[in-house]
């Protein structure tokens, strides 16, 4: 019978004691595991799709919504912003590229992103099959999209208004799907891009309808009319001319993603645009980071009280060996009669509390990563945040290294009194 | 082979808090032989007996097993003397509660570093009576099966000296005659000296011994 085994049969003599320990440690441990990677896969997602975007313009409002809503694609916009400034920006000498997007209709949780084909090299993305858009109504969607869409080339879909489900239906034009993205591991993966022009024509579209819908309403009242008919339809005709120019003119986009010439057009560019324009100018970078630190405040938090489990945990592991020595003495000295060494018997003492440890920080780390894999799989922000594809991280291993450090230092203050162990004494007193 | 007989001590001298407890000039026990060791409570019979199992060094004087000078072996060299050459029983039986009956045995046998036997546990159950309990928890036998189970313990790695420290002080008539008599053949059977600590009169009265040390009242 090896130490190991005696120490897990005295543990499963008690055995609820030591599952409520293990339970314990499991949780304080998972905890911090979980906080661990959501924060870790937070800041890769963050700054991974902000990658290569210097600066976002969009319409004012909080610079942090913007980002997030038009580079990682969480948020809702900002608002919208005139075609023509859009335009201006990409002629600003300081600029090198401006890609225009333009938000407000979803498939399922997936956004419809409007945009330019350049879009797509702002993510390395390739086409896995099929091509870009040529047209009104076609797009190229991402991997994941393609995936839980069962989406294929030729294959049509309806988009909805609104960037979150319930949004009214747009089932009169629906899309066609001409090219399909390879995986990225980037919110690209979770986009539809088709031109801005779908995105406008889908727009039009309905305001048209709705205005027919009135002028039918309208054409009933003054049916037998003639003369007032006629008149209509010059009136009519001269209307649509005007629309269509000013459709034209009014159109919007919802933000410009730029790329500087220069690093040094950081520090001029977004003042220039915040102070002489109706926009504003975000960096994502800085935007980020102001992220990564109010969310450090919150993980912060959370890492503390994670911590504190662990601590109560190894408390009242330290607390059981204690009890389990104190009840357990004479069995200890009777071992020692038996031929085991002190060292045998201090051997014991840490196998039993470090199995606690070892279970409980194993399990720990199980339910953190699988948690989080499991949130990743079955909701739609864990989705968003890419939490399905998390991997562990050296991190975790450095947790986990440190817990049993700790345990075993905590496991060695009672070995410590078992190697004192008075055993002629225990005997005669038992 | 280390040769483990006789028993021989030399000269040992134990006091406690001061006070002397006893000194023995010379005292031997040879192969096969039973000693009784008489005296009244504080005489220092248990001081007596964990110098003999190399539990408490003497304050004076030499202890040896054949050419083996136990308190000339390290801690652990004596730990490990203890556990091959060594079956201890206790006046309370000491029974590892949380253990079945066959994991108490189990455990004698491998932390005295001796291998594993199946078939001498199996025996030994069967011999004692204990088969049918091999499985269960040593807390829930009755008093007869835990002096049983006791024996067994301190008999089953064959060991070449067998020490009881008052053995049949808590057990009345009927099962203290049992322990005796289970005590002398389970020794003959394993050809082991046999060291008893006793103040019972029915210990002295039921042995053939071969040798008596009395302490508070010479030897």
């Amino acid at each position: 019978m090896s130490l190991f085994a005696i120490a897990l049969t005295y543990l499963r003599s008690r055995l609820s004691l030591s599952l409520l320990h293990v339970l314990l440690m499991a949780l304080g441990v998972g905890m911090m595991t979980a906080l661990l990677l959501f924060g870790h896969q937070l800041q890769e997602r963050l700054y991974k799709d902000s990658n290569g975007i210097d600066a976002v313009v969009g319409a004012k409002g909080s610079p942090l919504q913007l980002i997030l809503s038009s580079v990682q694609q969480m948020d809702i916009p900002t608002g919208n912003i005139a075609l023509k400034d859009a335009q201006a920006i990409a002629a600003h000498p300081k600029v090198k590229r401006a890609i225009p997007i333009a938000l407000g209709d979803s498939v399922h949780r997936f956004r419809i992103v409007g945009t330019e084909p350049a879009y797509l090299s702002l993510y390395d993305a390739e086409l896995a099959e099929g091509t870009v858009w040529d047209h009104s109504m076609e797009a190229v969607i991402g991997a994941q999209v393609a995936r839980d869409q069962q989406l294929n080339i030729g294959d049509t879909f309806v988009g909805s208004h609104g960037l979150v489900e319930g949004g009214h239906s747009h089932a009169d034009t629906p899309y066609r799907v001409t090219g399909i993205l390879k995986p990225t591991g980037r919110v690209i993966d979770r986009l539809i891009v088709t031109s801005l022009e779908s995105v406008w024509d889908i727009h039009a579209h309905e305001a048209h309808e709705e205005e027919d819908h009135e002028a039918h309403h309208h054409d009933e009242a003054h049916d037998d009319d003639e003369h007032e008919e006629h008149h209509h339809e010059d009136a009519h005709a001269h209307e649509a001319h005007h629309h269509a120019e000013a459709e034209h003119h009014d159109r919007e986009v919802t933000a410009v993603l730029v790329q500087y010439r220069t690093r040094l057009a950081a520090l001029t560019f977004p003042r220039s645009i915040n102070a002489n324009t109706s926009m504003q100018a975000a960096s994502p970078a800085f935007e980020m980071a102001r992220l990564v630190d109010l969310i450090g405040l919150g993980t912060d938090t959370l890492m503390t009280i994670g911590g504190v489990l662990v601590a109560v945990s190894l408390a009242g592991v330290l607390i059981a060996l204690f009890n389990a020595i104190r009840e357990r003495r004479y069995d200890l000295a009777l071992f020692r009669t038996f031929g085991a060494s002190r060292r045998a018997i201090v051997t014991l003492v840490v196998i039993e509390g470090m199995a606690i440890a070892i279970a409980g920080s194993v399990l720990g780390i199980a339910a953190g990563y699988g948690g989080l894999l499991a949130i990743g799989h079955f909701t739609e922000k864990g989705a968003e945040l890419g939490l399905a594809d998390l991997t562990l991280q050296p991190e975790i291993f450095m947790l986990w290294a440190l817990v049993l450090v700790i345990s075993l230092i905590a496991c060695l203050i009672p070995a410590w009194q078992v190697y004192r162990l008075n055993i002629r004494e225990m005997l005669i007193r038992a | 082979m280390t040769v483990t007989t006789p028993l021989r001590l030399r000269d040992v001298h134990a006091a406690y808090d001061g006070r002397v407890l006893f000194t023995l000039p010379e005292w031997q026990v040879s192969a096969g032989e039973t000693a009784l060791i008489l005296g009244p409570s504080g005489s220092g019979k248990s001081t007596l007996l964990a110098i003999l199992t190399g539990l408490r060094r003497p304050d004076e004087g030499t202890v040896t097993y054949g050419d083996t000078d136990l308190y000339a072996l390290s801690e652990t060299a004596r730990d490990q003397f203890r556990g091959q050459q060594m079956g201890l029983l206790f006046q309370s039986f000491h029974l590892v509660k949380a253990f079945t009956v066959r994991q108490n045995l189990l455990l004698a046998l491998s932390l005295s570093g001796r291998p594993v036997d199946h078939e001498r546990i199996n025996q030994l159950l069967s011999a004692l009576n204990l088969q049918g309990k091999a499985d269960q928890r040593a807390e829930r036998l009755s008093v007869g099966e835990a002096q049983r189970l006791a024996v067994a313990r301190a008999v089953i790695g064959k060991p070449a000296w067998i020490f009881c420290d008052e053995p049949t002080s808590a057990l009345d008539d009927r099962n203290a005659e049992a322990m005796l008599s289970l005590l002398k053949s389970q020794a003959v059977e394993c050809g082991a000296g046999l060291v008893i600590v006793t103040h019972d009169r029915r210990v002295r009265d039921a042995f053939t011994h071969d040798s008596i040390l009395e302490l508070g009242g010479g030897v």
